[in-house]
């Protein structure tokens, strides 16, 4: 069950409706919430099951003993061993084979040959999220910065909260459970903010990502045989595809979140208007890269060290960073990249350059912040090459394939395409939009109720056209 | 929450009724070009052909895997090809077909394997325009699960009138067009010369749909009552196909024969090679439609003999 199917959309009016029935009783709305993201996990396959509620239980019981003990050692200990479980769950289900294979690669250099003993396992939906959700919350007590909970169904609902289950953003204790221990009251224009936010956030999938997904699979299918022009047009789209994917995704899950009274973190700040690596990465899955701020890069010294070590910092975050997107060289290589591209930023002194709005206060950017953004747009859709390709030799035939004269030809080839108009049409609603939490906030409220409502129903109406119903598209962040 | 749902009930009224008024516009340039038009034609030469008829019944593997005059000219007897997409639905096409039998009519029946792992209150684009852009008087032949599941079809299909490309960009494509078919509701043969790229089907993982099962023997009844006869065969598949699909037609193999189906040839006989294909692995291109039409007129001569 995705927010894009029609499972969903009968699975969620019915929760909402029960769910507000009972706002009367916080406990019963609590628990009646977390049968309905139980439920929802175990559409997917019940066997996952058993993992959240090991990621719940471990945590849980880390979470009450980190409290009892005082004494550093032993709370050290507790936080260890909680990590390893968690991380090794996650390292056996995701990355073990990947290390095997590594493993008999390197070996087969030196002309030893192992065989590769391969774990014929299924990567359970949203373990990356919800294994780094978790431990938010254990490292917070562990620091203190956050009591633990004896609620089991508060910290249970915290774990799995459905919204967020399948691919975040990844929440943090002190933000979530506190809302989850008060009574949520129904605010009107709140639930209408959601509404609008998943409207967007099924724009976003169905409309760019999948139709740009259609364009982008054929291109990577077929790389060594096209010509440059359509490998840059694939390059394009599938930067395009993968931020109306995840940022739509995000969208439904901050909206939904918002129909039951909860306010998630924000994942996405219009990441392709930033002006350089920096501004990018504090705008693209805001969720993930705070938790590798405040759980990993501030430990290691942040940015009070020494430049050698801010740099060293860098790369380990990015290294990181890539290496939980996925067990593939090619994520690796995409962290690494993005490392490169910052280090610059950092030895310069420029990387915290962009913290404002883009274009405050004004229409449209000048010149020179076009420039700035059509290059972190080129250098980030490189990045993405990477990201799409199975293997490092395809990133790279695909880049080379990339180096010919054919190439400038996309600059007139991608305007026979319409989805090329839509997504042009999308980054316009997002610019004037973007001082908003999302671009449909400034839209809906401006306008009076008769353009404000046609504007929806065109909305509506493309989304269904769009839509291809019998053969819905899974999210791409639900492989992390 | 009293306000909120007054106006969500409001917007999604207005919403309906405007669904509502798109569907009874007609239907857009480029559908009114789509194979699904076919579907009249078809009723008419299940109305007006006289008997003795054989009918086939299936999916696309029969509008682009038979040669219904060499059917013609071996068996004696009227052939209706009367298959137009898969995607409509093997309970539509029995429906409809069940319809127009006469007595002493020979039913051949060749479903393609998936429709016994979907659901058979299938919902489609497909089927959805079949009724409400092609012959709304249909509507009966669809179960109310059938309704409700294509709701959000008809929803897309409302939508697509607003669209200007609907009105601009009417692609005329040589297969899958309303003007693709012969007198006996076959795809022309020059449709399927040019071999295209394709993959083989991936192993079926849904379970299997008794129902499916349960409505080939209404379909039956009906026949039998209306004193035709139903005969099942197996559709003509790509052999690389057919291995991995193997367990799951092993299935429909079995259900066949414990429900006492009178069944022509096996899978096996129909697994034909990737050389025999045009454009999936259940199109078959003129050689290998050759080869289909001849294994067919093979086993149903076999059957008329023996009866």
């Amino acid at each position: 069950m995705t927010f894009n199917s029609i499972d969903f959309a009968v699975f969620m009016p019915v929760v909402f409706f029960i769910y507000w029935a009972l706002s009367k009783n916080l406990k019963m709305q609590n628990i009646f919430l977390l049968v309905a993201s139980y439920f929802f996990y175990v559409w997917w396959d019940w066997r996952y099951l058993s993992l959240i509620l090991l990621c719940t239980a471990v945590n849980y019981i880390a979470g009450l003993l980190l409290m009892k003990t005082e004494v550093q050692k032993w709370r050290k200990t507790i936080l260890v061993i909680c990590c390893f479980i968690c991380f090794g769950v996650l390292g056996v289900f995701k990355y073990y084979n990947f290390f095997v294979h590594t493993f008999v690669d390197a070996f087969s250099l030196f002309g030893v040959k192992l065989q590769a003993h391969t774990l014929n396992l299924i990567l359970p939906v949203g373990i990356s999220f919800y294994t780094f959700h978790t431990l938010s919350y254990t490292i917070d007590v562990y620091r203190r910065h956050f009591s633990s909970t004896k609620d089991i169904i508060s910290f249970a609902l915290f774990v799995s909260i459905f919204p967020l289950a399948m691919a975040g953003p990844i929440e943090r204790a002190t933000n979530l459970l506190p809302q989850i221990y008060v009574k949520r009251k129904f605010d009107y224009s709140q639930t209408v903010d959601g509404m609008r936010q998943i409207l967007w956030g099924l724009f976003k999938k169905i409309v760019i990502a999948d139709s740009c997904a259609e364009i982008v699979n054929y291109v990577f299918a077929n790389y060594n045989i096209l010509p440059g022009s359509s490998l840059l047009i694939g390059a394009l789209f599938f930067t395009f595809q993968i931020y109306g994917d995840f940022s739509g995704y995000s969208d439904m899950a901050i909206g939904i979140g918002k129909l039951l009274g909860f306010k998630f973190l924000r994942n996405f700040n219009y990441p392709y208007f930033s002006r350089d690596i920096a501004e990018f990465w504090r705008r693209w899955h805001m969720s993930l890269t705070t938790w590798f701020r405040d759980y990993l890069y501030i430990p290691l010294g942040g940015s009070r060290a020494s430049k050698r070590k801010i740099v060293r910092n860098t790369f380990i975050i990015y290294l990181v960073s890539g290496f939980w997107h996925g067990a593939n060289w090619t994520f690796i290589v995409w962290g690494l990249y993005h490392a490169l591209l910052f280090v610059p930023l950092i030895v310069t002194g420029r990387n915290r350059k962009y913290t404002n709005a883009v274009a405050e206060g004004k229409l449209f950017p000048g010149i020179k912040e076009t420039g700035q953004i059509f290059l972190t747009f080129f250098l980030v859709m490189i990045g993405w090459i990477f990201f799409r390709a199975n293997t490092i030799s395809e990133a790279t035939e695909y880049l080379n394939g990339m180096l010919q004269f054919d190439t400038l030809k996309a600059f007139y080839r991608i305007a026979s395409y319409p989805v090329f108009w839509i997504c042009c049409a999308m980054l316009i609603i997002e610019w004037f939009g973007r001082q908003e939490q999302c671009a449909l906030f400034k839209f809906g409220k401006e306008w009076n109720k008769g353009v404000r409502w046609s504007f929806y129903y065109i909305l509506i109406g493309i989304i269904f056209y769009f839509a291809q119903i019998g053969g819905i598209q899974t999210f791409i962040y639900f492989q992390f | 929450m009293k306000k909120f749902l007054l106006k969500f009930i409001v917007f999604a009224f207005i919403g309906l009724v405007m669904i509502f008024i798109l569907i009874l516009l007609p239907p857009t340039p480029k559908v009114s070009e789509s194979l699904l038009f076919i579907d009249e034609r078809k009723d008419s030469l299940l109305i007006y052909v006289d008997s003795p008829r054989i009918l086939f019944v299936g999916g696309s593997n029969l509008s682009f895997g038979l040669n219904s005059q060499t059917i013609k000219d071996s068996l004696h007897l009227n052939p209706i090809n009367t298959a137009v997409d898969a995607a409509i639905g093997l309970k539509y096409m029995m429906e409809n077909t069940g319809q127009y039998i006469k007595k002493g009519d020979i039913v051949v029946l060749i479903p393609e394997y998936h429709y016994f792992f979907t659901d058979y209150n299938n919902a489609s684009e497909e089927l959805t325009r079949t009724i409400f852009d092609v012959n709304i008087n249909k509507i009966k032949l669809l179960s109310i699960d059938q309704l409700l599941l294509n709701f959000p079809y008809l929803c897309k299909l409302a939508s697509s009138k607003c669209i200007p490309a609907e009105y601009t960009h009417v692609e005329k494509s040589d297969v899958y067009s309303v003007h693709s078919f012969n007198q006996y509701g076959d795809v022309y043969p020059a449709y399927r010369e040019n071999r295209m790229h394709f993959l083989p089907y991936e192993k079926i993982t849904d379970s299997f749909k008794s129902e499916v099962i349960q409505g080939i023997r209404d379909f039956e009844r009906n026949i039998y009552a209306k004193e035709g006869i139903l005969l099942i065969s197996y559709p003509a598949l790509q052999d690389s196909s057919y291995i991995n699909l193997e367990e799951s037609i092993k299935r429909v193999e079995n259900e066949y024969r414990k429900n006492g189906f009178t069944i022509l040839g096996t899978p096996q006989k129909y697994m034909m090679p990737d050389s025999l294909f045009f454009n999936t692995p259940y199109h078959l291109n003129n050689k290998g439609v050759a080869v289909r039409t001849k294994l067919l007129i093979e086993d149903i001569s076999k059957f008329l003999n023996n009866r």
